[in-house]
Order: structure tokens, then C-alpha cells, then sequence
């Protein structure tokens, strides 16, 4: 499976977005808080929806964000969750989400999107 | 000011451009002279929620026209938010529907609420009203959001929302 690399560069209101499948790396970072977060999603789910069902091999995705806006909150569920409904793809997968230690607010959230989701889901906490 | 211990206070554009500069200097003016250091953070949070949420509600003016007021301050050792600005009648009933319901549940309770409606938000589409803004406003409170209506108009409300950290 060839799927071109999506990289999105972060603004004052979006993420930073990468996937890219030759270097094997997957990462959205940054705060999140715009008001249409269905359109900034968009391309990203529809990147997903197609590159999901052909996993085969360790799939790391990075999430580190330091804000993100319920609406955010709702489409990076939906993104973990097509990752989590392909069930070949499911045992491959591993979310890694970083947040820093005294943030506790994107602690929870964390946890909270781990509680949703059937993956494995690593909290990493940084200094 | 200082009877009530505000820490900043804005009246004007609610538009995202104008309030996106305005985060890091709520961030650090709250986090500075509290001792939880994720304080500031939060009440970021709590705040573009409050804006994204309430202004999303505020079309009496256009788009390029949201007017409001917020003020945030201490009491004790809590942060208090307080927003306020215009809606028209569709959108009191809408944000007084939730909030009163909102107002009853407990912490617990709200955990579960966020839950189901992250879970059912999958499956609606994504202009749909979920409410998941005020619930996260609900969740990150520590006591029950208080708000008021004042009628100006016909279809013209004034909403004040506080909220307490």
C-alpha cells in the first residue's frame, strides 16, 4: 500500500500534521481550537479512512496537543475510532499521547479518549 | 476591581481572531499567584469554550460583529469566568434547556454525560448541536454553572454565564 504523506503546518489555531508512511512516522502536535474543526479534520479522517484498513505493521501515532476545543475533542475521537473499528489494523496501532506534568487538564483528556477507545494507548508525561 | 480581585477584564470583539492573542496572557496572568500550576491552562480552557460556545450562539450581529464581556478573577483560592453577551430567542432556549439540566448532575455524572455524548457524536453529523462544549465547561467547574437571561428585546437576550474553577 503506497499512501502519499499529509502534512498540514501548524498555525496561531491549528495542529501540525503528519503522516507520513515512508518514514513510518505519525504525529499531530500543537493546540487545536478552530471554530470549524470539521473542515481542518476533514483531510485527516479521509487520510485515515483510506490508510486504516491496509496496516500491517506498527502504526505509532503522537499526539501531543497543549489545548484542544471540544469540537477538536469530538474529531480526534473520530479519527482514533476509525483506527480502532479496523480490526486488522487494531493490534497494530499505539497512541502516544504526550502532555506536560503539571498539565493535568490534558492529562484527563487523555485519559478520557483512552477510556473510549479499545487501542493501546500510552500517557506519556513530559518535564 | 480589586474588591472583586479580577485579574483581567475585556469588553469588546469575541471573534476567534481577536481571542486567540488574548490565551496566553489569560494563561499567564491566572497561573501567576496560584499554586496549581495547570490553573492558567485551564482557565484558558474553560474560556474558549465559554467563547466558542456562547459567540457560536451570538448571531445577532454577524459573524464579523460578536460583541461580549468577560471578566476573570479570584475568589480565595478559586478562579472564577465570568462571559455575557447577546442571543437571540432560539439560542436562550437552547442554552438554558442544557445548562438547567447540567446544573443537576454531579461530577460523576457529568464524566458519563461526556462519555455518551462523545460516543453519539460519531454518529450524527457535524453541524450537529451536541453540547459537548458545556459539558467540558461543566466537567472542568467545581461548582454548578450559574447563569442568568435578561430580556432586551423581542428576540434579544443578554446571557451571563459564571463559572468557577
Amino acid at each position: 500500500m503506497s499512501a502519499s504523506t499529509l502534512y498540514i503546518p501548524k498555525t496561531e489555531e491549528t495542529p501540525e500534521v503528519c503522516f507520513d508512511p515512508e518514514k513510518g512516522l505519525y504525529s499531530i502536535r500543537g493546540r487545536s481550537l478552530p471554530e470549524n474543526a470539521f473542515q481542518f479534520y476533514q483531510p485527516i479522517l479521509d487520510w485515515v479512512k483510506i490508510f486504516a484498513p491496509h496496516i500491517q505493521s506498527a502504526f505509532v501515532l503522537e499526539l501531543e496537543l497543549d489545548y484542544f476545543n471540544s469540537s477538536s475533542g469530538r474529531f480526534l475521537y473520530e479519527l482514533l475510532s476509525h483506527l480502532e473499528s479496523n480490526a486488522k489494523a487494531k493490534n497494530y496501532v499505539t497512541i502516544r499521547w504526550f502532555c506536560e506534568a503539571e498539565d493535568e487538564l490534558m492529562l484527563e483528556k487523555g485519559e478520557e479518549l483512552s477510556q473510549l477507545l479499545d487501542l493501546q494507548f500510552e500517557i506519556h508525561r513530559t518535564s | 476591581m480589586q474588591e472583586r480581585d479580577m485579574v483581567m477584564f475585556y469588553k469588546g470583539d469575541f471573534s476567534q481572531k481577536s481571542m486567540l492573542p488574548m490565551l496566553d496572557i489569560v494563561e499567564y496572568n491566572v497561573g501567576s499567584g496560584v499554586s496549581a500550576g495547570s490553573m492558567g491552562r485551564k482557565a484558558g480552557h474553560v474560556l474558549i469554550e465559554l467563547l466558542q460556545n456562547v459567540s457560536k450562539h451570538s448571531t445577532l450581529h454577524g459573524p464579523e460583529e460578536k460583541q461580549g464581556i468577560f471578566v476573570i478573577g479570584r475568589k480565595g483560592s478559586r478562579i472564577y469566568i465570568e462571559c455575557g453577551n447577546l442571543v437571540s430567542t432560539a439560542e436562550r432556549v437552547f442554552l438554558e434547556e442544557k445548562l438547567e439540566f447540567l446544573k443537576g448532575l454531579s461530577g460523576e455524572e457529568l464524566r458519563e454525560m461526556h462519555k455518551a455524548a462523545m460516543k453519539a457524536s460519531l454518529k450524527f453529523e457535524s453541524k450537529h448541536k451536541s453540547g459537548l462544549g458545556l459539558i467540558e465547561i461543566a466537567k472542568a467547574s467545581s461548582e454548578p454553572i450559574e447563569f442568568l437571561f435578561q430580556t432586551h428585546g423581542p428576540d434579544l437576550h443578554f446571557f451571563g454565564v459564571h463559572v468557577i474553577l
